[in-house]
């Protein structure tokens, strides 16, 4: 009964409120649940806290209120020691082939519980997400298709700009016919004066051999014998003249 | 002379090839193609009819009066403009096509409706990984059974028992 004076003395020194629970059968209550809003409860992934291994935390909790923090290691080493002395738990042959396979499986748990808990939860990981993909593409697949509809939208009024171009089309079309027919008109009335230019230009060629022709053959008819002579002689006397500069 | 002379392009291809559909890349292109012969035809020819340097001629050719008769002549020339009869034709395509537009876009609204719809019931959804079975069959009743109109192995549309094969129709 030692033990029930250390903790009266312990929860003397708590505040009492911390002690007095509202009920013993669920641990801070209030606290785990919103009365208020009764949000939707989450599915907790990984499993309560333990102690010693295997005992739920809950357990412990639940005896705290009453009997303190060492209450519930009281409980279990008096049960133990109780179910034992009053041999309603018998230690037969199949309780030690149980501890040889407490000490087997804790062996196994703790040298491959490690990984294959990892590989396990790798393909949770992978199913959870395949799920989230799915919703998350359809999700986008969605948007996707909305924002397909709406440039579609825009494209389809787009077409008044191609009718913008169309018409201008039809306007530079026009314009280029008429800009062609002022060229021809250009080169109609150039080649028509370049004719005449070219006609004027013979013409005043033709003339111009004939009036030399005339004028030579004139010349030619004028000179007589003796002045053809007296040309020649002229002709070597200068000749001679020039001689002794050369020598 | 017309009243409206055009001599350069005012449609802005970079915005309109922005709004052409992929798949009608080759038809924008060749219609592209053709306005870009167009404008380029207009532009190789003059905008007024060129001068023609008539004292030149008058220097040189003799013919009395010829040169100053061509020269008065060609100034009082006026070339007609060829007439448009194609812009009524296209403001009647246009106005049949804008209905068709019209009612595709009405459409269109209403398909994204429905998709805005369909993504609202997406996004509220409650996470997958934490549905019940229950939330599932709400969420997707074609994934379930339906105990009212149940189906037959292997629960194929062709397997339903009204079902009628379209030859026999």
């Amino acid at each position: 009964m030692l033990s029930r004076l250390a903790t009266r003395s312990l929860q003397e020194a708590r505040p009492v409120v911390l002690v007095r629970a509202t009920s013993t059968t669920a641990v801070r209550a209030a606290e785990e649940r919103d009365e208020v809003n009764f949000p939707r409860p989450v599915r907790p992934v990984d499993p309560g806290k333990v102690r010693l291994g295997f005992i739920p935390e809950e357990w412990f909790q639940f005896f705290y209120p009453k009997t303190g923090v060492t209450g519930p290691y009281v409980f279990g080493v008096g049960l133990t020691t109780y179910l034992c002395s009053k041999e309603i738990y018998v230690m037969e042959h199949e309780y030690y082939s149980g501890l040889s396979l407490l000490i087997m499986a804790v062996f196994a748990v703790k040298k491959f519980g490690p990984s294959l808990g990892q590989s396990l939860d790798k393909e949770i990981d992978a199913i959870e997400h395949d799920w989230r993909n799915y919703r998350d593409e359809s999700i986008q697949g969605l948007k996707d298709s909305v924002e397909q509809e709406k440039a579609a939208q825009a494209s389809a009024q787009g077409e008044s700009m191609l009718f913008d171009a169309k018409r201008e089309n039809v306007a530079l079309q026009l314009e280029a016919a008429y800009r062609e027919r002022l060229a021809t008109v250009h080169a109609e009335v150039k080649k028509k004066l370049d004719y005449q230019l070219e006609t004027a230009n013979v013409k005043t060629r033709l003339q111009q051999k004939h009036m030399v022709d005339w004028i030579v053959s004139n010349v030619k008819a004028s000179i007589t014998p003796a002045q053809e002579a007296a040309s020649l002689k002229q002709c070597i006397a200068d000749l001679k003249g020039l001689a002794p500069k050369v020598a | 002379m017309a009243s409206k002379r055009i001599a350069a392009s005012t449609v802005e291809w970079a915005a309109f090839a922005a709004r052409v559909p992929q798949s009608q890349k080759a038809m924008f292109n060749a219609f592209k193609g053709k306005s870009d012969g167009y404008l380029r035809r207009v532009l190789t020819a003059p905008e007024n009819l060129p001068k023609i340097d008539f004292n030149a001629y008058k220097a040189r050719i003799a013919v009395p009066g010829m040169v100053e008769e061509f020269q008065k002549k060609y100034e009082a020339i006026e070339v007609p403009y060829p007439a448009d009869t194609y812009s009524a034709q296209i403001t009647e395509v246009q106005n049949a096509t804008t209905a068709e537009t019209q009612e595709f876009v009405k459409a269109s609204e209403a398909r994204i409706g429905k998709i805005k719809e369909e993504l609202a019931q997406w996004e509220n959804m409650i996470p997958f990984e934490q549905m019940t079975m229950e939330e599932f069959a709400d969420q997707f009743p074609s994934e379930t059974i339906d105990l009212n109109n149940p189906t037959f192995w292997p629960h194929t549309p062709d397997m339903a028992l009204d079902y009628v094969k379209k030859e026999e129709e």
